[in-house]
């Protein structure tokens, strides 16, 4: 007897070793019990059992239960006995590689969230299912409920790939004590791009060589530029996806010298990226009355409620001929094309972006609601501290990643043009808008 | 009678040893499965990769083989070149300074003092922190406004730079940041200065030798295996530097390898092309590169040793 006991202990381990390869290589495909379609033609009545849904979206892991999106599960999973939904929350910081390694593994979410600097990216790597025929054939949706310039954010190419769930307009942000104290009214629709650098300058405070308070934010945040440039009668792109003689022309250059001039050199009135992330963000610098103004979406709001701070919004400035812009920042989810289960996946879609589910968000989060009827019930209740960000809407244009195809592209090229601005590399601004230019023309 | 006798045993003997064999051949199996499974099939996959093109979010079936057009385009891509000379720059600094500070460590905590566990236990303990721990720790130390560091220097009227977000000083806050970790080494250093034979000291003293020549004409010959193994070690180890670069660098405004690319360390890059580019055909020719740098490196390093490595009843000692 006893001499078997090594074999059977030796035999034990590498079974167990082998299941444990086993199930570690095995990969589920798809995600249910069920047996839908995959061809996105039939509709719900053609979900005959039990599916799981598995979706992914970004978010505050050590927060679960005030996320929107868990609140919502919960809610569909005790609505829908035979379609639930399994949610899974990834940190913001590692997304992108999860959804990533989870395509490649063969594990790939039905629905997953996409903010909308990727929207062609995902489209471009094939891993989107389009949701026109869905669409088409599902009497029970209707696009009239949203916002028609949202809801078209998720249309590229003439092909419906996302559903937004949110968005959120670029809006100027400031601290009403410091301006108070300062003497100086309060930003408004009067305000143009030159008082408020002069604004910035006034605000911003020094102890001997140390800064104390900062007038505004002006690093390099692309998002905060186009709607600057824009309304300074230039861009980085024209209609048609040109860049040569746009992102390189003088008056680009020029906007951009005003700009740079706020955060470089001895009279600078921005902070840098690094005295940023020193003090906790613009939120918390304003809450301090460090920073007297920065550009964000609504998103800020509750956390400078959170720390108590006394701000107020306003639409962005104009320039001298009256003309201002913004620019609309949206996420969206979309199905996979990896989805066994289509058909309950589009179900799931529909239930993530339908009314009660942007109900729940605004509740919850700093976003605006994708429905015109909620929006405009939105109006009364944002509270006059918001009230900016409602009033910046008619002044949104389109990010530079939706506008063209490899506009993803051109925006991270145009920032890296700005960090070699930042580092003093590459000569002058011009040089560098040149060599930019030059950069995305060739391809490389 | 008497012929069959040693044949039974012989029998008994070879059955007992093929049981036993057995036995040990079931004992490592775990261990084979796991190299096969998780070292060698993903080496041999990555080998096939490399000839062709496929981009990871599309599945296996988008496989496609283009021969050695990965290998062709990495010598034209000038973003290879620069991360390969980032990591370059990065050994060159690192590796005889990680080298020349472990052994000063060893050298002090070979000595007879009380207390001297208390101290070794100090100086090893940074390097069981988590590499990740490590980079979060030094994020703060080295910003400019709140970082003890640039505090320092501020005591001494020294206007610190921006650190991790200077293309000037980002690498060399890199290097800074590896001094955290060389407890491993100094522990290797620390064991071969203990097997140093102490009559070779006496010997040296009676003969005069002072300190510096004993160091010198004693200690470095004598730990001279140890100093082979740990500079082979880091070679690999800085050539596949990744972690305190990735989480310093990720989610940041110019983004992984910033600024600038300035800390695009090799495998960074490599992490690029198949994560964020989705080009994993691309990223593992860049993986066999690699490997085929970190061989020559070992290869040549090995062929010097010759000049330079001592081996105890070595001939030429």
């Amino acid at each position: 007897m006893k001499r078997y006991v090594k074999s059977v202990l030796a035999a034990s381990l590498s079974t167990m070793m082998l299941l444990s390869v086993a199930a570690g290589c095995s990969s589920s495909k798809g995600s249910s019990a069920g047996t839908s379609s995959s061809s996105g033609t039939s509709t719900s009545s053609a979900v005959q059992k039990k599916v799981t849904i598995k979706v992914a979206k970004w978010g505050d892991t050590s927060n679960k239960a005030k996320d929107p999106d868990y609140i919502i599960e919960q809610q569909w999973n005790k609505d829908h006995p035979d379609i639930q939904i399994a949610l899974d929350i990834i940190p913001s910081d590692g997304y992108s590689t999860k959804i990533t390694t989870a395509f490649s593994s063969g594990s790939a979410y039905d629905i997953f969230e996409s903010g909308e600097g990727d929207f062609y990216k995902w489209v471009s790597a094939g891993v989107n299912q389009p949701l026109d025929t869905l669409i088409a054939n599902d009497t029970s949706f209707s696009s009239a409920s949203f916002s028609k310039s949202v809801y078209n954010m998720g249309n590229l190419g003439g092909k419906q790939y996302y559903l937004i769930k949110d968005y959120n307009p670029l809006v100027l942000y400031y601290n009403k004590k410091m301006f108070s104290a300062a003497g100086l009214t309060a930003p408004d629709e009067n305000t143009t791009w030159d008082t408020l650098f002069t604004d910035a300058q006034r605000l911003t405070k020094k102890s001997g060589s140390k800064y104390t308070a900062y007038g505004i934010d002006a690093t390099t945040w692309t998002y905060a530029l186009y709607p600057y440039l824009q309304g300074n009668g230039t861009d980085v792109i024209d209609s048609n996806g040109k860049v040569d003689g746009v992102m390189n022309s003088a008056a680009t250059v020029s906007a951009l010298q005003k700009w740079f001039g706020l955060s470089m050199g001895a009279n600078k009135v921005s902070p840098t990226s690094a005295n940023l992330s020193s003090f906790g963000g613009d939120e918390k610098m304003l809450a301090n009355n460090m920073l007297g103004m920065f550009f964000s979406g609504y998103w800020s709001a509750p956390t400078l409620t959170q720390n108590n701070a006394d701000y107020g919004t306003a639409i962005l400035p104009k320039d001298d001929k009256g003309d201002r812009a913004s620019i609309l920042m949206a996420a969206g989810y979309c199905i996979s094309n990896k989805s066994a289960n289509v058909d309950a996946a589009w179900q799931v879609l529909k239930g993530l972006t339908d009314d009660s589910a942007q109900q729940i968000r605004v509740k919850y989060d700093g976003v605006l609601p994708t429905s015109t009827a909620l929006l405009d019930s939105m109006k009364s209740t944002i509270g006059a501290n918001n009230q900016g960000i409602i009033d910046v809407l008619p002044y949104c244009n389109q990010p530079v990643g939706l506008r063209t195809p490899k506009g993803n592209l051109i925006d991270a090229d145009f920032n890296t043009a700005l960090q070699e601005i930042v580092q003093g590399k590459g000569g002058s601004i011009q040089d560098v808008l040149n060599a930019t230019v030059q950069k995305i023309d060739s391809g490389k | 009678m008497s012929g069959k006798a040693p044949q039974t045993r012989t029998t008994t003997v070879n059955s007992l040893q093929r049981r036993e064999n057995r036995q040990g051949y079931l004992f490592i199996m775990p261990w084979l499965i796991g190299f096969f499974v998780f070292t060698l099939f993903p080496m041999l996959f990555s080998a096939v990769l490399s000839f062709c093109k496929w981009n990871i979010v599309t599945g296996t079936t988008t496989i496609q083989f283009i021969g050695f057009q990965n290998f062709t385009r990495i010598f034209h891509d000038v973003r290879f070149y620069h991360a390969l000379g980032v990591t370059l720059e990065f050994s060159l600094i690192s590796i005889p300074l990680y080298q020349v500070m472990s052994i000063a460590i060893a050298l002090l905590l070979n000595m007879r003092i009380v207390g001297m566990r208390f101290f070794r236990l100090i100086y090893f303990l940074p390097s069981i922190i988590p590499a990740v721990a490590v980079a979060v720790i030094w994020a703060q130390i080295f910003n400019q406004d709140t970082g003890i560091l640039n505090e320092f220097l501020g005591v001494f009227g020294i206007s610190g730079p921006a650190w991790l977000n200077d293309t000037r000083t980002a690498l060399m806050a890199l290097v800074i940041m590896g001094t955290w970790g060389i407890g491993n080494t100094m522990i290797i250093y620390l064991s071969g200065l203990q097997g140093v034979d102490k009559s070779l000291y006496e010997a040296s003293e009676i003969d005069g030798a002072g300190a510096w020549k004993r160091l010198i004409h004693i200690t470095f010959p004598m730990i001279s295996p140890t100093i082979f193994f740990n500079v082979v070690m880091a070679v690999i180890g800085s050539f596949q530097y990744f972690t305190q670069a990735f989480v310093v660098t990720n989610g940041t405004s110019s983004g992984v390898g910033g600024p600038l690319d300035s800390t695009l360390f090799y495998n960074l890059y490599l992490y690029v092309k198949a994560f964020t580019d989705f080009e994993m055909g691309y990223a593992a020719a860049l993986s066999w590169i690699l490997f085929l740098i970190i061989m020559a490196l070992t290869l040549l390093i090995l062929k010097g040793s010759s000049l330079w490595v001592f081996y105890q009843n070595d001939d030429k000692l």
